[in-house]
């Protein structure tokens, strides 16, 4: 499909959520209120949500919001806006950020919250938003400022940043020290033998459940121990202690988190845990999910293709 | 009965402490009495932990089970009633349009949401509007500006802190979500 044809699939897509949230009856009194914007937002935000999990999920959400939001994207118009107005165009280039993190949309952040700010509007919120984007960013330097900046806002302290350089662009993650508030980089090799990646958050009840099944497994614990690769998604979470403590405990088995999504080709979809095989550096099979009976049948028989 | 998230907290760590301490007597006077050295006191907290943990499990579940909104359709029918008294008239326009566009459930009640539109309102508001859901035992989360958990609490209850910036997958996953919560209930 050509990219034009793309964007007007994507767009039809976003004007047929605007006729259906206004035809369904969940709508609240509230949303009578609305200005124009707003309303734009509560849609832009359903569309997001609805295409939640979905490997394009980033691209549709940056097309939209460019068709939508990046009109008011500059000095002058913010301006021109109300402060409600100013204050939904900052969330959608908040979830925007969010799903497709990228310098320009970190630039509309950035307008943003600078007017809201000229207002004295800016909301412990907002300022907490724009510094968890700057943290998935990895503005590490930009971050450190904004805090010095922003005591009274009692963000949490910037995490310590060691940057190597020869770590090359596939397979980087952060890795979390046992005992400071430190990140450092590093590169993982996946490429060569078979592995197992396991896409996986400490604070995830699934991969929480599915690393108690694992463990209690001596067979699939050796298999895990030696060939597995943990890494949590590059989201917006900057408190670093449920790493330490997953590293505490699953000492064979830490949990990094990813630099940048594209840094793993091989994710389609961030969802945790997510166990992916590899043999040689290509994907042979994928297990999704932990379900209250556990997946160790499907595990088992992925391992087996990898000759593990 | 209307419960405040003041009192809320405050009977929590009463039964806390009542937990903790009874286990760590219960473990020191099987110490004494069978002399041996090898009763720890890391291993009483462990089960301390462990307790409170099921106890405060328990208590969540009892929450979702009572509250007055477990259902799509629940939601839709307190939507068109709820007058000036609702605690969602705590939000602005735009936040309770998005917190109720958020709302997920399943068979047990509330699974998902979306605690961004909460930032900014006081514990006794958002405690209420959890309540409608059952889901009030999380309050202090979404009260969290930071996001920042101490080990002990990770220690004590690992599966109630909600991982913030995802939501529940069908696949029985994790799945990134700008603003939403995955939660232990899903």
């Amino acid at each position: 499909m050509f990219s034009w044809q793309r964007n007007v699939a994507t767009l039809s897509l976003f004007f047929s959520s605007i006729i259906a949230c206004q035809l369904s009856s969940a709508s609240t009194p509230s949303q009578e209120k609305l200005t124009p914007v707003e309303q734009s937002y509560i849609k832009f935000d359903r569309l997001v949500r609805d295409n939640s999990g979905k490997a394009d999920e980033a691209r549709q959400a940056s097309e939209v919001y460019q068709s939508v939001f990046s009109v008011y994207q500059s000095p002058w118009k913010l301006r021109s806006l109300t402060l409600r107005d100013v204050q939904a165009v900052f969330m959608a280039a908040d979830t925007v950020d969010f799903y497709d993190p990228s310098d320009r949309h970190i630039t509309d952040m950035r307008l943003d919250y600078a007017e809201l700010s000229r207002r004295g509007a800016a909301t412990l919120d907002q300022t907490s938003a724009f510094y968890g984007a700057l943290f998935q960013a990895r503005k590490f330097e930009e971050m450190t400022a904004f805090y010095t900046q922003h005591k009274s806002a009692q963000l949490p302290k910037p995490p310590l940043y060691f940057a190597k350089a020869d770590v090359g662009q596939r397979h980087v993650v952060l890795d979390v020290s046992s005992t400071s508030n430190t990140l450092t980089v590093r590169g993982d090799d996946i490429d060569h033998g078979s592995k197992i990646l396991v896409i996986s958050h400490p604070l995830c009840h699934f991969s929480q459940n599915a690393m108690r099944a694992i463990e209690a497994n001596a067979e699939l614990r050796r298999v895990f121990d030696q060939n597995s690769v943990w890494v949590s998604p590059p989201d917006r979470n900057l408190d670093l202690g449920p790493f330490q403590e997953w590293k505490k405990n699953h000492r064979e088995a830490p949990i990094s988190i990813a630099l940048n999504q594209a840094s793993w080709p091989e994710v389609q979809i961030w969802q945790t845990p997510t166990f992916i095989f590899l043999r040689e550096g290509k994907v042979v099979g994928e297990v999704i999910g932990w379900p209250v009976e556990g997946n160790v049948k499907a595990l088992d028989e992925e391992i087996a293709k990898i000759g593990l | 009965m209307r419960h405040t998230y003041q009192w809320r907290l405050t009977q929590m760590k009463v039964t806390t402490s009542l937990l903790a301490s009874l286990i760590v007597l219960g473990a020191s006077f099987a110490g004494l009495a069978a002399n041996s050295p090898r009763v720890s006191v890391p291993a009483s907290q462990d089960a301390a932990s462990a307790l409170i943990a099921k106890e405060m499990g328990t208590r969540a579940n009892i929450d979702l089970a009572l509250a007055p909104i477990q259902s799509t359709s629940a939601l839709q029918s307190y939507l068109i009633a709820h007058d000036s008294s609702s605690p969602l008239n705590a939000l602005s326009p735009l936040k309770e349009a998005l917190f109720v566009q958020s709302l997920q459930f399943d068979h047990r009640g509330l699974a998902a949401y979306n605690y961004g539109p909460l930032a900014g309102l006081s514990s006794d508001e958002v405690f209420e509007i959890l309540s409608l859901f059952g889901a009030q035992s999380q309050t202090e989360q979404v009260l969290e500006k930071t996001g920042t958990h101490t080990q002990t609490e990770n220690l004590i209850t690992p599966n109630l802190i909600p991982l913030k910036g995802f939501r529940c997958g069908g696949a029985h996953t994790c799945l990134s979500d700008s603003t939403a919560a995955c939660t232990g209930n899903c």
